[in-house]
């Protein structure tokens, strides 16, 4: 069985079916990384779509000088960062009213739910939503959070901690 | 790790059903062939858009010889005593005729160029 880098260097030379691998071996974690943000199956398909559709174009410039899982977290992160920014608009200018409970939401505590967490997630300052995002929606250790995002494990610890403060700050007032 | 803390990560949830890796490739391929037509049909476009201004921009540059009646014999016009010209407008010379001439027969009115000859040669002028 091919490692990624074998099949990335299959893709580049030319070979579309080493990317249809690449795809499914990634595509669960991927949909699932999204699923726990957007709590919604056909969007995170969607930004699953966006990503590989970033990867399909960029691959071929690929350089191997990291691990595709730290590539492929980056898009990831970049994408899930642009999700939560355009939400976090479409929010303020409540053209998302129609805010239903989904089965999900009633399930986990009466405090807040999944949807109220995330919406403030979204309003977190860049780089500490980049890191709780990593945790929280992919449980990604510090060390590799330091890879992904380029900043020292110890950046990414206090900015984690930061944003835990700050968000249970804001949900605590909600 | 505080109680708050653990809530958050407690948030994360597995999906519950498998993807349909096939159905999801043929999403991706079908974008992705999209994504190539529509650069194909930009590039056509714009490939259109400046051949069409190249052209123009020729076209605009090269003077029209044919349109372009005019005595270019400036000296004519400094020696010339307007005060004692005593010349009607109808009297012009066979050259400049010639060339009126010639024009519309460039242009195909060959009917028109016999009337004008008619007009400034034959037609006697009319006295008021």
């Amino acid at each position: 069985m091919q490692n990624d880098h074998e099949l990335i260097q299959d893709y580049q030379k030319g070979n579309l079916s080493a990317f249809d691998e690449i795809v499914r071996r990634h595509l669960s974690n991927t949909i699932g990384f999204f699923y726990n943000i957007t709590f919604d199956r056909m969007a995170s398909e969607d930004l699953a779509q966006d990503v590989f559709f970033k990867l399909y174009k960029h691959l071929k410039k690929f350089r191997f000088e990291s691990a595709f899982t730290t590539y492929l977290y980056r898009i990831n992160m970049n994408t899930a960062n642009s999700y939560l920014t355009r939400n976090k608009w479409k929010n303020l200018l409540h053209l998302d009213q129609a805010q239903e409970k989904s089965e999900h939401d009633t399930t986990f505590e009466s405090e807040w739910t999944k949807k109220e967490l995330w919406e403030a997630v979204a309003k977190l300052p860049k780089k500490q939503r980049t890191v709780v995002m990593m945790r929280i929606a992919q449980e990604l250790p510090y060390q590799q959070i330091s890879e992904i995002t380029g900043m020292s494990v110890g950046s990414a610890k206090v900015n984690y901690h930061h944003a835990v403060t700050t968000l249970k700050e804001w949900l605590s007032h909600e | 790790m505080n109680d708050f803390e653990q809530k958050i990560l407690n948030t994360r949830t597995e999906i519950q059903s498998t993807v349909d890796s096939n159905k999801f490739l043929g999403q991706l391929h079908g974008r992705v062939k999209k994504s190539q037509e529509s650069r194909i049909v930009g590039l056509t476009s714009l490939m259109m858009v400046l051949i069409i201004g190249v052209l123009s921009v020729i076209e605009l540059k090269t003077p029209n010889d044919h349109e372009l009646f005019y005595v270019d014999e400036t000296e004519n016009y400094f020696e010339t005593d307007f005060w004692t010209v005593d010349i009607d407008s109808i009297e012009v010379s066979d050259d400049y005729t010639e060339q009126l001439a010639y024009f519309l027969l460039d242009e195909g009115d060959f009917w028109d160029s016999v009337d004008l000859i008619n007009e400034l040669t034959n037609e006697k002028e009319i006295i008021l």
